[in-house]
Parts: C-alpha cells; sequence; structure tokens
C-alpha cells in the first residue's frame, strides 16, 4: 500500500496565482450574461442619451443635428430649468422626511403587542400593494376641489364654508403630492425600521428600564443608535426613490398649477412627450441624474464598505 | 466579376422595388390605416363596420387598421415614418396637421380627389386641413370647440334668455351663483395648459387681441389681452369660476346639472348623456350657445376642431383618385351612410353637405353649425413648437387665475416668454 503510494508521480505543484486566475474566470464568465444585459438594457440607452443631450433632436429634425452645449444653454436660458431642479429638491426632502418620521412612528406602533397585531400589520402593506396611479387618482379625488372626500366631510362638519380646490395652489398641490407618495412608501419604511426593531436585544431594553431609563431614553439611547445604520440606508433610498417619482405627481398634478411640482421626471415627460425635443429632454436629464448621482454615491460607498 | 454585376444589379433592382413599394402598397394589395378612434370603446362598433363595409366593397385590398391611443398617436406616428413602417392613410387632430405637415409630407388632397371634395363639402369645413393654402387634410368630422349651456340651470335661475354680450354673460353668472351657491356657473379650465390656452384663446378673440399678428410677431402685449385676462380673473374672484377644473371635470358637472356653460366639442351632448345617467333624456337640456361678443353684431369666436384623414408622401409619388388610399377616404369622409351612422353613434358632426342637411331638424347641431362658421384655428398649433407655446399661455393664465400674479404682469410674462419660444422658429 505504502509501495503503491510511492511510486506515485509527484502531483505538479500549482502555480502561485492560478486557482486564483481559474476562479476570477468562472466569476466573468457568470456575470457575463447579466453584463450583456446591463449594457443592452441600460449603459447603452443611458449613454446614447447622454450623447443626444448635445443634439437637436426634435420632431421636426430628419436627423439629429449636433449642437454641443446648445440644449443646456437653452435650458439655462429658458430660466425654468432652476425652478425645477428646486421643486424636486424641496419634493425629494419633504417627501422622504415625512415618510421617514411616520414610518417610524407606525414601526414603533408595530412593535408593540397588542391583539390584532398581526391583521394591522398586514393591513399596513396595503398602500404599498397598490398600483402607484390608483393612488394618485384616490388622492386627487380626496382633494378635488368639487367632489373631494376631505371637502365633504370638512362641510358636513362646519369647519369649512365653501368648497376648498386643494390642489389649486402651490402649495397646496405640492403638500396633496408628498403626501400621496407619503401614503405610498410609508410601509417600506415601517417594514425595514420593524425589522430593525425587532433585531434589538432585549436584554438591552430591560437593562436600561433597570437602570431607570424611561420610554424616551430608551428609544433615544438604545433603539435609535441600533437602528441608525438601517436609518441611514433607507434615508438614501427613499431621497433616490423620490428623486425617480414621476407616476403619483404626473397622475395626481401633471406638474402644476404653474409648474409647482414639476419635478425633473415631470419635466423629462414633457420635453420628450409633449414638445417632442428629445435632445431638451436628454438634457434635463443629463441635470436629473447630476443630482441623483450624489445620494446614490453613498449608497454605493455604503455597499461597499459592507461588502 | 460577372457574379459582382450581377449582384450589384440585383442590389439596384431591389432597391428600386423597395423605393416603389410604398406606392404600390397604397394602389392595391395592402393598404395601412394608422388612426386613434377605432380603438375607442364608443366608436369602435361603428368604425369597425366601417372598416369592414371598406373591405367588402373593395375585395382586392387588404387593409390592415393600426390603433394607438390618442395620447400616443403622434409619437407612434413619428416612430413609424422614422423606421419607413407602412401608413397610407393617418387619422390626425387638426392641431397636429401644421407640424405633421412637416414629418409626413401629406398628398394635398384636391391633387388626389380633384373637384369633387369642393362639391362635397363646405369651404369653411375644409379650411381646417389646410396648411399653406394646400389641402393636406380632409375633414372627417369637424366643428369647433364652442360653447355649451345647461338649460335647467338657466331655468332654475331665472336666466330666460342666452346671454349674447360680455357684461350680459357676466351679469347670468352672476344670477345663477346667487340662485344656487353649490352650481359653478362657468366651468372655465383653470387646469391643464391643453384646455387652458383653448378656453382663453376664445375670450382673447373675444376682446380684440392675438397671440401673434400676421407678421408672426408676438402681440399678446396689448389692452385687449389685459382685459380679457382680467374679465376671467374677475369672474374667477367672485366665484363664477372654479379653480381645479379640467374638462372632464367640467363635463361631469354640466351632466349633474352643477355647471350653466363651458367649453367642449360637439361631443359635449354625448358626455352630458352619460354622466347624466339619462341618457338621450338629457338632450333637452343640452344648446349649443355663441361665446358672448363684446359688443353687438361682433362675431361670436370659437376655435376650429375636427378630426383629419391624410395621406403621408414623404417620397412625393403621384396617389390617384383610384388608389386604395383615396378610396378609402372617400368612403370614411365623403360617404353620407358612413358619415351619419358615425354621427349617430358618438355624435361627432359629418361633413359633406348633403349629410349635414339631413341633420337640418336636430337644433344642436343646426345652432353649433351657426356658431362654427366663424371659428379660428388654434394659434400655438401653427408653430414647430406648439406645445412649449400652449405651455406658456397655459401657465400665465393659471398663473393669473390663482392670482399669483396680476392680468397685467401674467400678459407681460406671457409675451417675453412666447418672444423667446419663437425667436428662432418658422411658423407654418
Amino acid at each position: 500500500m505504502s509501495l503503491a503510494i510511492a511510486r506515485q508521480p509527484a502531483r505538479q505543484a500549482p502555480r502561485p496565482g492560478g486557482l486564483a486566475r481559474a476562479q476570477a474566470r468562472t466569476g466573468l464568465l457568470l456575470v457575463l450574461p447579466a453584463m450583456v444585459v446591463f449594457c443592452a438594457v441600460i449603459l447603452f440607452p443611458f449613454l446614447d442619451s447622454l450623447r443626444r443631450a448635445f443634439y437637436e433632436d426634435t420632431l421636426m429634425t430628419t436627423e439629429p443635428v449636433f449642437i454641443g452645449f446648445g440644449n443646456f444653454v437653452q435650458l439655462w436660458e429658458d430660466g425654468t430649468i432652476l425652478g425645477t431642479w428646486i421643486v424636486t429638491v424641496v419634493f425629494v426632502v419633504l417627501a422622504t422626511a415625512a415618510t421617514f418620521a411616520l414610518g417610524l412612528a407606525w414601526a414603533i406602533v408595530l412593535n408593540e403587542r397588542f391583539r390584532g397585531r398581526t391583521l394591522v400589520r398586514a393591513l399596513s402593506l396595503l398602500p404599498w400593494v397598490l398600483p402607484s396611479t390608483v393612488v394618485a387618482f384616490l388622492w386627487a379625488w380626496l382633494l378635488n376641489g368639487q367632489y373631494g372626500l376631505l371637502n365633504a366631510v370638512l362641510l358636513t362638519f362646519g369647519v369649512l364654508d365653501e368648497p376648498v380646490a386643494w390642489l389649486a395652489t402651490s402649495s397646496g398641490a405640492m403638500a396633496g403630492v408628498v403626501a400621496a407618495k407619503t401614503w405610498l412608501s410609508i410601509p417600506l419604511f415601517s417594514a425595514f425600521l420593524l425589522a430593525g426593531l425587532q433585531s434589538l436585544p432585549r436584554e438591552q431594553v430591560e437593562a436600561a428600564r433597570i437602570d431607570g431609563a424611561g420610554n424616551w431614553h430608551v428609544f433615544r439611547h438604545v433603539a435609535w443608535p441600533h437602528l441608525r445604520p438601517t436609518i441611514a440606508v433607507l434615508l438614501v433610498l427613499g431621497a433616490l426613490g423620490n428623486l425617480q417619482q414621476f407616476d403619483v405627481i404626473y397622475a395626481m398634478t401633471g406638474g402644476g398649477p404653474v409648474r409647482a411640482t414639476t419635478v425633473m421626471s415631470v419635466e423629462v415627460q414633457r420635453q420628450a412627450f409633449q414638445a417632442w425635443n428629445l435632445g431638451l429632454a436628454a438634457a434635463v436629464g443629463v441635470v436629473w441624474f447630476l443630482t441623483i448621482v450624489g445620494p446614490a454615491f453613498l449608497r454605493l460607498r455604503g455597499v461597499m464598505k459592507e461588502a | 466579376m460577372l457574379d459582382a454585376k450581377l449582384g450589384r444589379r440585383a442590389l439596384l433592382g431591389g432597391a428600386a422595388a423597395l423605393a416603389a413599394s410604398g406606392t404600390a402598397r397604397a394602389q392595391g394589395g395592402t393598404l395601412t390605416y394608422v388612426g386613434w378612434s377605432q380603438d375607442e370603446a364608443a366608436s369602435k362598433p361603428v368604425l369597425t363596420q366601417a372598416f369592414d363595409g371598406f373591405r367588402s366593397a373593395n375585395p382586392g385590398i387588404r387593409l390592415d387598421v393600426v390603433g394607438f391611443p390618442w395620447a400616443q398617436m403622434q409619437q407612434n406616428l413619428v416612430l413609424r415614418q422614422r423606421s419607413n413602417q407602412p401608413q397610407d392613410v393617418v387619422q390626425l387632430a387638426e392641431r397636429w396637421l401644421p407640424q405633421f405637415a412637416r414629418v409626413l409630407r401629406p398628398a394635398d388632397m384636391r391633387e388626389v380627389l380633384g373637384a369633387e371634395i369642393a362639391q362635397a363639402i363646405d369651404p369653411g369645413l375644409l379650411r381646417i386641413g389646410q396648411v399653406g393654402g394646400a389641402q393636406l387634410g380632409l375633414p372627417w368630422t369637424a366643428a369647433s370647440i364652442g360653447m355649451v349651456a345647461n338649460r335647467k340651470v338657466l331655468a332654475d335661475a331665472g336666466v330666460t334668455e342666452a346671454p349674447r354680450t360680455v357684461d350680459a354673460f357676466a351679469d347670468a353668472l352672476r344670477r345663477i351663483k346667487r340662485s344656487n351657491a353649490e352650481v359653478v356657473p362657468y366651468a372655465f379650465a383653470t387646469k391643464n395648459n391643453l384646455t387652458m390656452s383653448p378656453d382663453f384663446q376664445v375670450w382673447l378673440w373675444t376682446f380684440g387681441g392675438r397671440l401673434f399678428d400676421a407678421e408672426d410677431k408676438v402681440a399678446v402685449e396689448s389692452d385687449a389681452a389685459r382685459a380679457a385676462l382680467t374679465f376671467l380673473v374677475d369672474l374667477t374672484k367672485e366665484g363664477l369660476i372654479a379653480r381645479d377644473v379640467d374638462r372632464p371635470d367640467a363635463r361631469r358637472l354640466f351632466g349633474q346639472n352643477r355647471t350653466a356653460f363651458y367649453h367642449d366639442a360637439p361631443l359635449a351632448r354625448g358626455f352630458a348623456r352619460d354622466n347624466s345617467g339619462q341618457g338621450a333624456a338629457f338632450d333637452a337640456n343640452v344648446a349649443a350657445f355663441a361665446t358672448p361678443v363684446l359688443r353687438t353684431g361682433d362675431a361670436t369666436r370659437s376655435l376650429m376642431w375636427g378630426h383629419l384623414l391624410v395621406l403621408p408622401n414623404a417620397r412625393g409619388a403621384r396617389i390617384g383618385a383610384d388608389s386604395a388610399a383615396a378610396k378609402l377616404v372617400r368612403h370614411l369622409a365623403m360617404d353620407d351612410e358612413v358619415q351619419l351612422r358615425y354621427f349617430r353613434a358618438v355624435g361627432l358632426f359629418p361633413v359633406t353637405r348633403s349629410a349635414l342637411a339631413k341633420l337640418g331638424d336636430d337644433a344642436y347641431v343646426v345652432e353649433w353649425a351657426r356658431n362654427a362658421g366663424t371659428a379660428e384655428m388654434d394659434e400655438p398649433s401653427t408653430w414647430p413648437n406648439a406645445a412649449d407655446i400652449t405651455n406658456i399661455v397655459g401657465e400665465e393664465v393659471q398663473a393669473a387665475l390663482l392670482q399669483t400674479k396680476p392680468p397685467a404682469q401674467a400678459i407681460g410674462d406671457m409675451a417675453n416668454r412666447l418672444r423667446r419660444a419663437t425667436a428662432n422658429q418658422r411658423r407654418t
């Protein structure tokens, strides 16, 4: 037995780094299909629309004409892009903050023990299940100046003397779209935060209680630090989602009144499919992309660190 | 070498065949129609019947009917044109024609159908299909965005006579509001630029103003325009115009006897039937109403409106009167039976003299047609960047109505923005 082993030819020692190279090749092959799809579906259209921002490309032009920074100059001279950018930032900040605050409050409620908790948790997901355009039309109906449920209730209880056109003012329209988007997003935020709260070790809470900490102190000094990584991810994801928001706003207000809710996505749609100016729409898209890239970078950096 | 020559010859032959195929398609074989109405629930049965009728009458022609929703029609027409997909007969809204005249380069219908057009259709109606003197679109249905009045609401308020002048109109609105505070006396569009712009233009013209003059210069910075906008703002301040009203809202209010006046196409009667839940019984409440005038004797103002049929002809090929495309156009727009069936199904007015004559006992049609006699073309639509101009007009009107800026400032801002928007553009 031992001789037989001795007669076996000595195996050639693997070359240093060979295994790593083989693994890298296998990894590359595994990633390749996804990369091809990514390039075809995301990267190429992205680069193409980036290129288009430097061309005049309208319904009237038979072929796109290179005009350098002409579209960006037009955007700047027109003066509306700055307003659109500000509206976008206001919407993102308000919608993200409101969703976070209410989502956190709701997660704390759902984390408590009470009868029917499972049912309430299930019902809490309802806004998430509904299509966003349905939610938008629901809220538009609630706030409608002529037929709205809100007016009907307030008039019935004598709070109002006459109907109010809630979506007819700049602040009312912005509050309306923020409310609709917040209602839509609360389930996602509260689900994340609830998961965070449930992973909080009970011993830590009990120890704080023994030390005499009340609810606020437990939340402030035990729960909050524990939730902080979740909150960071959630805020970045929420801000990104709100930066990309289109359907709720477009279906509720169409960007009005007087551009009060015209965010970047609505402006791109308006330029591309109302004005048929694909070059200008792409230029707005570039500004939009540069706005998104900040939070996206933060999120990516977080992911890389976690990895 | 021989093979190479043969190959080139074959290629050249193939290219020639391909170039000719567009014309060949339309003259025999397959004919492609692109439109939106045949896919809409209300008009689908009657148009399916119309297309089937064409197929039966022309068994040698294979008719492909391609449909897109109205909102996606322009986009798809452009995409089809750019990708060389066939579109031999195309349905267009009248306000799209100036822009699509450049894209589709339609054939002149007078060259295709000759004198029979003028014999069959009134020159006033033919205007909606004309660009630069050429008859690039044949009206399929034509009328105006005019006003409708709700007889019941007027009667309940004791308004027994239709107000003819602007002052009488404002007084009538006040009486209506006094009689029932829940009624919106005048459902002028106060949201959606696509409806605010035409509604405003009607009043702008009534007060003697224009967005652009005959030399294509911005002309809106005028006393007339300021007076028109101030008039509308005052009505809003008095609660006679409601905020946050779009065309669909106005139609619902009208069908529920909650508004006395609003602007719409002749389809208004059909919408009132549906929204009231009373069907044709509600017709007694619906009256075509001439937009009030500033001074007695002025012409009433409204906006041209209609659907057109055009024959895209980018290659400039000759399209004869016997071509398949011409036959389809004749069948849809000049056959009285088809036209009247369409009217009875959805309320869209026919265009031929003979078909209109058969509706002489319908007061709504007669009155509407009379009011539409002085209808004018939507001013923004004659510019290549019509959507921008429409948005500018709508936004400034809305800003004034919502009192975020005074009417005079809104008109001034509108003028400045229109100057910038049209600086490097050429009107069709």
